[in-house]
């Protein structure tokens, strides 16, 4: 009867000695893969402005519909994002609008920590994009 | 009928087709990429090759006729890779900028690129960007993009009969590039036709891509020809750009540049969003709820009391609101409705019914007359598509073109004939061409049978059948012969006509006794949207200064009406200070608001839902294109709910009503339209008075119509103020005897008051008449004169 508490006792004693599984989070953070999509943000172009040019491919590819774009032209014709929204509650993280960016301006970082108290927050703006964390 | 064998199948077709056509009529696919349907073939990029047995070299099928016993083969190996490489000499000097690129995603570039497997361009040549100004600010031309197709010029010679553009310089630097910037009028045919995105709208600030946006049909606002078109819009609110892409009749995908830039005032920042009371001369914001009971009570009052309720509805409204705007004005005691209608299509329809003539009538019918007469109208400013029919005519089946217009107008560098009357000498002219025709006999056999003709003959006889005076006798000649060679004519009269009775009367006269509408066709010029749809649906209608003069009216509703647009200002402003009541509906800030006791918002055209009658008779259908309620409508059907009268579930339950009271029947085609029963053709009996000439001028107003909505009391579509003004124009001869130039500044006198403005001098205008273009200065311009009146008797002086 004594010998089942012994060897409890010894599994106990073995993972006290041993390194945790767990960590403390938020104080500790864990390590991600480079490959981890997380929260999006916007690369800058040399001026310091979002590179995405407004083109809407990632609005084609977004599989839960969730990216709003309006796209306005600057005096040379070119494009930029008058407005850019990510709903990130719809989001599924899927990475696709990165991969249809054909100037690599949207990309999904390694930021996964997203709490906020109410559902206006989780839009992402434009801004929001631009001072995004990139790297978790 | 020949026969020909493509890809080993026999197919017959017509005579003079080409290969191109042969195979699509079968259901062939070649591939193509200049040739457009709506053009003549064009033969740049070489894409539709076939080989033809018995040719060693591969032929353009667009442009190679087909030829009794041909064998035909589209598809193969060979000829799949000559594509290739002319797609890779069209990709040399293309960008692949296509994410920037409005047209990404709909392109025929793209397209045909991905079909022939093209995954990289071969070659690589410099590409020079001139940036130079394309010829309209509305259109941005992008050098690199081109892919010199000539569709374009094209499309700017044979659909739209100008010259503005054309390929300039050779090699590397051939480009598209204005060649005549001043001919330009800004159609934006060009635009449709590019296969690419190297021409572009430049008007909406927004740009949306075809995934991103929703095309929604629907018919055009502006003038009552009735253009079907579509509006991409983004997230259901913004226009982002009109498109053609359905080719519908009667426009077949042209526009002009009010249907394709005209659209801007929709997402106008200064849209009327809640309803106000001017309360001592301030502007107090209430509740729909208030706007509703304070409306409803007042006229409900005025109307217990005995006194008038006058109503003056547009005609650019939907069947539906006139409609209800009638419902409303029943159920009030001595009511009356009133539409700006009322000047031309009024009057134009009424002596339709008097004298028989059917107002429903065919555009195609067009191709079939050998000559078109075209009087008192500037087809340019309304109606600019009916042009283009009687161009094509003149194109495809030579027809001939007379011209009866004291104005320059788009049609008469074309014409055979010219004819330059005074205003007010229509009259005279046709009463001469009829003259003339009994005189030799060569009117239409069927007339002696009609009433009236016995009278009309005695009093032609009277009359003299030479030119009347002023005009060339030598033109008038030509112009009679062309008239009575012709075996159908058509008549195209616009708003210089019905101005005044005799000559409306004189001009149907001929048309009748020439055998019209059997042997051609006699249309007005429809100047509002849905100018007929108000003329057939509302009964007795009043022109709106009758409501404004009478005393007995005491209150006064517009329904998206400024009849500062068309009348003299001051008066209008005195006469509604002398009303108990005034209540204003409407989308945008305009002067009659300032009038109003109560102002309540309505909706743009592309908010609501609904129909249009067109000039034709047809039915056009209004679509919701942007989210949110219809207001104006919604306002009128709870107004009648508060006068206690049944109110609609939507407005497809009024136009059911509407169809219920036999106003609409099917066509030959299912299509609806208007419902007119045929009455007997009759002569109108009337005298001709010569016009008598005290002032020194005669002004024509040119387009009072014109620009409702975009230009009123500002300016709220960036589209027509960048390629619009108010001007007026003089002969060069009236310029040389008053020692004026253009720009000089003239001050205009007339019974009511004067105005100053500057002129400019302009070829093709006659001798003492003045052509004034109302943009944004109506209130200026109109003020001078006491009566509404398309021409107004003048003196000028400079300034
Ligand atoms: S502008 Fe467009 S339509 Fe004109 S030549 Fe270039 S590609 Fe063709
Ligand atoms: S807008 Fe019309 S007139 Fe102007 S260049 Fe284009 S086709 Fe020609
Ligand atoms: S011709 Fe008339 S209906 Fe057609 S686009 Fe122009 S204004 Fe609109
Ligand atoms: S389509 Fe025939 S040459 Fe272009």
């Amino acid at each position: 009867m004594i010998i089942p508490l012994l060897k409890g006792l010894k599994l106990t004693l073995k993972v006290f000695f041993s390194k945790p599984a767990t960590i403390r989070y938020p104080e500790e953070k864990r390590a991600i893969s480079p490959r981890w999509r997380g929260m999006h943000y916007f690369e800058k172009n040399d001026q310091g402005e979002t590179a995405c040019v407004a083109c809407g491919l990632c609005v084609a590819v977004c599989p839960s519909h969730c990216i709003t774009l309006e796209i306005k032209e600057r005096e040379d014709g070119t494009r930029y994002p008058g407005k850019y929204e990510i709903d990130s509650l719809r989001c599924v993280f899927c990475g696709f609008c990165q991969e249809a960016c054909p100037v690599n301006a949207i990309k999904l970082g390694g930021d996964y920590e997203f709490v906020h108290y109410t559902r206006d927050d989780f839009k992402l703006t434009k801004e929001s994009l631009l001072s995004a964390k990139r790297i978790g | 009928m020949i026969r020909l064998t493509i890809d080993g199948k026999e197919v017959v077709t017509e005579e003079g087709r080409t290969i191109l056509e042969a195979a699509r009529e079968n259901g062939i696919y070649i591939p193509t990429f200049c040739f457009h349907e709506k053009l003549l073939p064009i033969g740049s990029c070489r894409l539709c090759l076939v080989d033809v047995d018995g040719y060693d070299k591969p032929m353009t099928s667009c442009t190679t006729p087909a030829l009794d016993g041909n064998n035909v083969t589209t598809q193969s190996d060979h000829l799949f890779r000559m594509r290739q490489q002319f797609l890779q000499l069209i990709l040399t000097s293309h960008p692949l900028d296509c994410p920037q690129c409005d047209k990404g995603g709909e392109c025929q570039l793209q397209n045909i690129s991905y079909e022939h497997k093209i995954e990289k361009t071969e070659y690589e040549a410099v590409r020079i960007d001139h940036k130079e100004a394309y010829p309209t600010p509305l259109i941005h031309y992008w050098e690199s993009r081109c892919v010199l197709c000539g569709r374009c010029f094209h499309a700017c010679r044979e659909i739209s009969g100008r010259e503005a553009i054309d390929i300039v310089g050779n090699g590397f630097e051939s480009r598209i590039a204005a060649v005549n910037k001043d001919d330009c009028i800004s159609c934006g045919e060009c635009l449709s036709v590019c296969p690419v995105g190297a021409l572009t709208e430049t008007l909406s600030p927004v740009k949306s891509r075809i995934w991103q946006s929703e095309r929604i049909d629907t018919t055009c606002p502006h003038c009552g020809f009735g253009c079907q078109l579509t509006l991409n819009v983004l997230d259901g609110k913004t226009i982002t750009k009109v498109v053609t892409e359905k080719n519908l009749p009667p426009n077949n995908d042209s526009l002009c540049v009010r249907g394709r830039f005209g659209y801007d005032f929709v997402n106008a920042e200064e849209r009327i969003g809640a309803p106000y009371r001017n309360l001592d001369g301030q502007k107090k914001t209430v509740s729909n709820e208030d706007a509703l009971a304070f409306t409803a009570e007042s006229l409900k009052k005025l109307s217990a009391a005995g006194k008038g309720t006058g109503f003056v509805v547009s005609p650019r409204a939907t069947n539906e609101e006139i409609y209800l705007v009638s419902r409303i004005a029943a159920s009030l005691n001595n009511s009356r409705v009133a539409s700006a209608a009322s000047y031309h299509t009024g009057k134009a329809a009424a002596a339709f019914a008097q004298m028989g003539i059917s107002p429903l009538y065919d555009y195609e019918k067009i191709q079939t007359c050998q000559t078109i007469v075209v009087a008192g109208a500037d087809l340019l400013i309304n109606n600019h598509l009916v042009a283009n029919k009687v161009r094509e005519a003149v194109k495809l089946h030579g027809a001939r073109i007379v011209s009866i217009d004291p104005l320059d107008n788009s049609l008469a560098r074309i014409s055979s004939a010219h004819l330059q009357p005074l205003p007010g000498q229509d009259a005279a002219v046709f009463n001469a061409l009829s003259g003339r025709l009994l005189k030799d006999g060569r009117y239409s056999k069927d007339a002696e049978t009609l009433e009236g003709f016995a009278g009309i003959k005695q009093s032609l006889e009277a009359l003299s059948a030479e030119a009347p005076v002023g005009i060339d006798a030598a033109l008038f000649d030509k112009a009679y012969k062309l008239i009575a060679d012709a075996e159908n004519v058509c008549v195209i009269f616009g708003s210089g006509i019905t101005g005044n009775e005799e000559g409306l009367k004189a001009l149907l006269n001929f048309s009748i006794l020439k055998g019209l509408p059997q042997k051609g066709l006699v249309m007005p010029v429809a100047l509002q949207a849905n100018a007929l749809g108000a003329v057939s649906l509302i009964e007795n209608m009043a022109a709106t200064e009758e409501l404004l003069e009478n005393a007995d009216i005491a209150s006064i509703f517009f329904y998206e009406d400024d009849p500062f647009q068309y009348l003299n200002g001051g008066m209008v402003k005195t006469s509604l200070a002398a009303k108990e009541f005034v209540a204003v509906c409407d989308i945008l800030p305009t002067f009659v608001m300032d009038s109003a006791g109560v102002v309540v918002p309505s909706a743009a055209f592309a908010e609501k839902e609904g129909s249009f009658i067109s000039g034709n008779g047809s039915l056009g259908a209004v679509n919701k294109a942007c989210k949110g309620p219809s207001a104006g409508f919604d306002f009128l059907n709870a107004l009648l709910g508060r006068l206690g009268k049944k109110t609609y579930a939507s407005a497809a339950a009024v136009t059911e009503e509407i169809r219920l009271s036999g106003l609409l029947e099917k066509d030959g085609n299912g299509a609806e339209r208007l419902a007119v029963k045929a009455g007997k053709l009759s002569f109108a009996t009337g005298g001709a008075s010569v016009p008598e000439n005290a002032d020194a001028f005669q002004l024509i107003f040119r387009d009072i119509f014109k620009n409702h909505h975009l230009a009123d009391r500002g300016i709220y579509s960036k589209g027509a103020s960048s390629v619009q003004s108010d001007a007026l124009r003089i002969s060069p001869v009236d310029a040389r005897e008053l020692g004026l130039s253009s720009g000089d500044v003239v001050v205009l006198t007339a019974d009511a008051g004067e105005t100053a403005c500057p002129v400019v001098v302009k070829n093709g205008i006659r001798k003492g008449v003045l052509e004034c273009v109302l943009f944004s200065k109506h209130n200026e311009m109109l003020s001078i004169s006491s009566r509404m009146a398309k021409t107004i008797g003048v003196t000028l002086r400079k300034a």
